[in-house]
């Protein structure tokens, strides 16, 4: 193993891994495939480090190849639509993410926040949910996610727009049922 | 375009970072990254590869042998250099040819 390049990958995993790890399960929704994927994303940086060319950041790099590892996944998958077989009583988040002994109380005050703005994110086409996870949840300015997503900003202003706007309407939805 | 800084859009942020605090890379996964790049299965041990401190040792102990053949060689060469003969052989010395040479002599 070459240790110049090991220690390069080992320091991006510290920096990006959980943002990765985080952006691809927003999106795939899958615990095991979002971790086979952040897995994945390193281990193919560590392979084709000599093609990275610092004409980006490492970050968008990343986030590139985790993109269309998601995107391949979910086109695998063909999970481009609504995915409505999660079960009503499921917890949020499945237990690996959750810490090793939560209270019953901190379960029930996590899984109630979340529920509503997952279940909006979730209601999301992929597309959309791509940039909601790396502009929220990333933070992410509109050129990042655009060089991310190799699409124009405009592109990614009209997706966002759309995303914010059906979130809106769902989040006011979802809390003026759960206020009655 | 600027970031629309309205009540929703930071309940939006906010939760969806709340929700998904929790997610972490894990050191396992770091773990399978590099059992994968290193060829290492899993549960092993990655071998040490270090067949040059080998060759280094015996590097050095076969120059620690040339130097002190070396110190020795010129030591001895040292030593023996300003040392007077032992002994300056005279004819006179010679049993028989001494007579000879010195009756040759007297002569």
């Amino acid at each position: 193993m070459q240790d110049a390049r090991w220690k390069t990958i080992e320091a991006w995993m510290t920096a990006y891994g959980d943002s990765i790890l985080r952006t691809v399960y927003l999106v795939t929704r899958d615990r095991a495939a979002s971790e086979e994927i952040a897995q994945e994303v390193f281990i193919r940086a560590y392979r084709k480090l000599d093609q990275f060319e610092n004409r980006s950041a490492p970050s968008t790099w990343l986030y590139r190849i985790a993109v269309n590892l998601a995107r391949n996944h979910l086109r695998r998958r063909r999970d481009h639509t609504l995915d409505t077989d999660r079960g009503e009583g499921e917890l949020p988040y499945p237990d690996a993410f959750t810490p090793a002994h939560p209270t019953p109380e901190a379960i029930l005050v996590r899984a109630d926040r979340a529920a509503t703005v997952r279940s909006c994110v979730d209601a999301l086409p992929s597309r959309l949910r791509l940039v909601v996870a790396l502009y929220y949840l990333e933070e992410r300015p509109i050129a990042q996610v655009a060089a991310i997503l190799r699409l124009p900003q405009g592109t990614v202003k009209s997706r966002l727009a759309k995303a914010r706007a059906m979130l809106r309407e769902k989040l006011e939805t979802e809390e003026g049922h759960a206020e009655t | 375009m600027q970031r629309p800084d309205d009540d929703r859009d930071a309940l939006i942020r906010d939760r969806l970072q709340q929700e998904l605090k929790e997610v972490a890379f894990t050191p396992r996964m770091r773990a399978e990254v590099r059992r994968a790049v290193s060829g290492e299965r899993p549960g092993t041990v990655e071998p040490a590869v270090e067949p040059a401190p080998a060759v280094l040792r015996g590097a050095v102990a076969l120059a620690a042998v040339a130097l002190f053949a070396i110190t020795g060689a010129f030591g001895l060469a040292f030593f023996t250099m300003n040392h007077e003969p032992q002994r300056q052989f005279v004819v006179s010395d010679l049993p028989g040819a001494a007579i000879i040479y010195n009756e040759e002599r007297v002569q």
